[in-house]
């Protein structure tokens, strides 16, 4: 809402987009190596039937398995060290070069890279004995042939991006073994990060004593531990999460100027005066203020009950959709946003006598709620902590409303009261909104 | 870059909406965070605000973390032809063999092939800034690594590759070990007289270097003298012992080296111009990081920004390069040093990340507080900090500055004592130039 009234200034606007596209690629940009060598794994145990509780003894005797996605990223500069990728030893790595080297790379990886299956005690072999039948060589699946997966750019460089799958007998130990630059770089080091029999994981292996356990077997405990590195407990990262989630929801709320535009519209004709004053006469004749849209008696009230109901709109389908219960596209969920703005500034205009703007704000909030999905799932939060970070958010996102509405009033203290409040602050700010509301949806159909 | 082509196709509001939630990394746990640009932005606009505004604006924006990206971006390279990496020229001279015979380096147990593969790594990871050439020295090293009875020269080597990395007690430890089966190795010497002079130790330095005379490397004991003695404030004795060599030798490595010698030490005596001049002329004789960098300090400290920013440009982007290059952005007014800022904290991140002690590169945490965030309170406990690491000058002139900014007497006053108790002269240590201190006891 801050920033509303400025951005509206095309000039002023354009410069601060093109200032923020520009800086958005340019954070982007390759850069120097600047650190030691890091490979970057991402480990996931697929849920396959009841994949997710095999590694637990009651899994064991029935036949399942334990499904593993891996998807390992490797520095070029790092493989050619083993490969010569630069065939022409020009001092350059080309495409066309990484193409053809791209076999003896994934040799490389199968071999440097793989799955271990220690020997197991004696009870565990009876157990092998009972699922024999049923998964005549389980072993042949639990292998990893790592499978190019394209290319990306990190911080330091362009890398290799490897993906390998396997299936692994339910309740065998199985180890993931690293040793990729082993000889050749003593400090390289293999980031993972990931999800495993139900627990998150992230962990820094060095190729010296490169073993990761994926699964420690009947015996063991579930999850995974690496003997190298500390692993992050789910309970220390739920305040983590809940922190992290609460500065991304409160972050998305003030930056995000569409929701700060509705709000806008829905707090435009309440004259809030801080001052003990008797209540301000409607600014025009027959209309806000007191008038039929906002029933109750006090321009606090319907403030409050205004601001609630938005909450409650977004919460309900911020929750549906983070667990996946509904879905929405952001295709019309951002034209319709922009419509929103647009309908509510109309309806300060011209007032629709049975439309109550607290239930306008919770039917449009419902549709904000998917906006605010969207960015939850895109950033990530990893399932066991999914309610912490839910929590997290949707307080951020309240407390960014209570804070951007506190600016309303404050900076409304100078509007309030004065006889011109409505046709230039209330008609003449939604005129504006409805404007800026269409130069949205305009942008976001086309 | 997908991501951004999509951005530009569909336009900058989409782009606002959009970007923003697909920077999210799901790289790891750590939750990524999103560019500064976004809270730059919002800083802009709050400029043009009225002050109540900016209030509200800036409460909300210290209550958010600072967002950066650390993503990995998927890439789509359409051309067989498209150079996506350059490698240093190590692999450039990447014996012709190899290109049949892939991988395994050079024979385990081969002292002089592991000398000769160290010290190309090492050579590298000066030149190039690139962190991991100094991991791959210590493979090809690694059979002798910490073992008592590595032959001296591999020591040695041991010993300058954790010098590299700020491991300044191991690399000492290495080097007395080293020196004591092997009195005569010059090299030696050489490294543990630059380790006294780091730790400001300037008697033991001397010492060590009159153990490099006796190794018979008369040139290299002269320059280690002349540079230890400048530091203890004989400018006009260094100086010209130091061009005296400079005419000695043809060789550019040497004369670049010695002439960078030069520099460091007329800048010392405060002649700021002389000095500008031979840090021109040693890297037009060879071209070094390490001289390129105290030159840009040089000039920066002068108020030269755009020339430091000229002599930045070609740099490898190393934390000491984007540093600089980010204050000289600053002072110049250019909003693209925030980038730069981001991106040194991104670092900090990434070597938490792999395990990795930040505080070995204390002295540009120390001056990146100090110029960028201007946090001289921060910046003074960074800079104490780092001098427990490291004794140059620029690590007393980062915790003086820091300590006259943050008005912190006491400390300034016991910096300027250490300064004279360890018997450093440097004129930009008592330059009147730079905002004077209250204190002068």
């Amino acid at each position: 809402m801050i920033g509303l009234l400025q951005t509206m200034r095309s000039s002023s606007l354009f410069g601060w987009l093109s200032a923020l596209t520009l800086a958005l690629s340019m954070a982007c940009m390759p850069v120097w190596a600047h650190k030691g060598s890091d490979a970057y794994l991402d480990v996931q145990q697929v849920e396959q039937g009841r994949a997710e509780s095999v590694s637990t003894s009651a899994g064991a005797g029935t036949g399942s398995s334990a499904s593993f996605k891996l998807v390992l990223a490797v520095a070029v500069r790092d493989l050619d060290l083993l490969v010569p990728i630069d065939r022409n030893a020009n001092g350059q790595i080309t495409w066309g070069e990484i193409k053809v080297a791209t076999a003896q790379v994934l040799a490389l990886l199968n071999k440097t890279a793989s799955l271990e299956m220690p020997a197991v005690s004696a009870g565990v072999t009876g157990a092998t004995g009972a699922t024999g039948s049923s998964a005549p060589d389980p072993q042949d699946t639990c292998l990893l042939n790592w499978q190019a997966d394209g290319l990306e750019r990190r911080s330091d460089g362009v890398y290799f991006r490897a993906v390998a799958q396997a299936r692994c007998p339910a309740g065998k130990p199985v180890n993931f073994s690293y040793g990729l630059l082993k000889d050749e770089d003593s400090t390289h080091r293999l980031l993972v990060a990931g999800r495993i029999g139900g627990q998150d994981l992230l962990s820094t292996l060095s190729p010296q004593q490169g073993r990761l356990v994926l699964s420690p077997g009947t015996t063991g405990q579930t999850g995974a531990f690496s003997e190298t590195s500390t692993q992050n407990p789910v309970p220390s990262n739920r305040l983590s999460a809940l922190r992290d989630y609460f500065a991304l929801g409160m972050h998305h709320l003030l930056q995000g100027y569409d929701h700060l535009a509705f709000l806008l519209a829905l707090v435009l004709p309440l004259q809030l005066s801080l001052r003990r004053m008797p209540i301000a006469p409607p600014a025009l004749p027959g209309w806000a203020g007191s008038g039929p849209r906002h029933a109750g008696r006090s321009n606090w009230m319907a403030l409050l009950r205004t601001v609630t109901a938005f909450t409650i709109g977004h919460s309900i389908t911020l929750i549906l959709a983070t667990f996946g219960v509904t879905q929405a596209s952001p295709a019309w969920v951002e034209p319709v946003i922009a419509m929103s703005i647009a309908v509510t500034a109309w309806l300060n205009l011209r007032p629709v006598g049975w439309i109550r703007m607290d239930v306008l704000a919770l039917l449009f909030g419902m549709i904000h709620g998917f906006g605010f999905a969207g960015l939850l799932l895109e950033a990530a939060a990893p399932s066991g902590l999914l309610p912490w970070a839910l929590a997290g958010f949707n307080l951020g996102v309240e407390a960014g409303q209570l804070l951007a509405v506190a600016g309303w009033v404050l900076v409304s203290q100078a509007l309030v009261g004065r006889p011109w409040y409505g046709p230039v602050v209330v008609r003449g700010g939604s005129v504006l909104l409805i404007l800026l509301a269409a130069w949205w949806f305009w942008q976001r159909v086309g | 870059m997908a991501r951004q082509s999509t951005c530009s196709a569909v336009g900058p509001f989409f782009c606002l909406f959009f970007c923003e939630t697909t920077v999210f990394c799901k790289t790891d746990l750590n939750f990524k965070r999103l560019p500064a640009p976004f809270t730059k932005a919002f800083s802009m606009a709050a400029s043009t605000f009225p002050v109540s505004l900016k209030a509200v604006t800036l409460a909300g924006l210290l209550a958010t973390v600072q967002f950066t990206c650390l993503a990995a971006t998927a890439l789509q390279p359409l051309r067989d032809d498209e150079v996506l990496e350059v490698l240093p020229a190590v692999t450039r001279s990447r014996p012709p063999q190899a290109v049949t015979a892939p991988a395994s380096r050079p024979a385990a147990l081969n002292p002089s092939a592991a000398l000769k593969q160290a010290r190309e790594d090492i050579s590298v990871a000066r030149q190039t800034g690139d962190t991991r050439y100094w991991g791959r020295a210590q493979a090809a090293l690694a059979p002798w690594w910490d073992r008592p009875d590595a032959p001296t020269d591999l020591a040695v080597l041991q010993a300058t590759v954790q010098q590299g990395r700020h491991e300044f007690a191991a690399s000492r430890a290495v080097l007395a070990s080293a020196l004591a089966r092997t009195p005569g190795h010059a090299q030696g010497w050489l490294n543990l007289a630059s380790l006294e002079r780091l730790s400001a130790r300037y008697p033991q330095a001397l010492a060590a270097c009159d153990a490099v005379a006796r190794a018979n490397q008369i040139l290299y004991a002269q320059a280690c003298r002349l540079e230890t003695e400048s530091l203890q404030g004989q400018h006009q004795k260094a100086g010209q012992g130091l061009e005296a060599l400079v005419k000695q030798t043809q060789d550019a490595g040497q004369r670049s080296w010695l002439l960078s010698l030069l520099a460091e030490s007329l800048e010392r005596a405060g002649r700021d111009g002389p000095a500008a001049d031979a840090y021109a002329r040693s890297l037009a004789a060879q071209p070094d990081l390490y001289t390129a960098i105290a030159y840009s300090d040089l000039l920066l400290r002068t108020g030269k920004n755009s020339k430091a920013l000229q002599i930045l440009a070609p740099l490898p982007e190393t934390d000491a390069v984007v540093l600089r290059r980010a204050a000289a952005w600053k002072r110049l007014g250019d909003p693209r040093w925030k980038n730069e800022r981001n991106m040194l904290q991104e670092r900090v991140d990434e070597l938490r990340r792999r395990g990795d002690d930040p505080a070995l590169h204390g002295r540009e945490l120390a001056l990146a507080a100090l110029w960028l965030d201007e946090d001289a309170p921060r910046a003074l406990q960074a800079a104490k900090s780092n001098l427990l690491l490291q004794r140059e000058p620029i690590d007393w002139y980062a915790a003086m500055q820091s300590a006259r900014l943050a008005k912190n007497d006491a400390a300034l006053a016991e910096i300027v004592q250490s300064i004279a108790a360890i018997g450093l002269r440097d004129a930009r240590l008592t330059s009147p130039s730079i905002p004077a201190p209250r204190v002068t006891k």
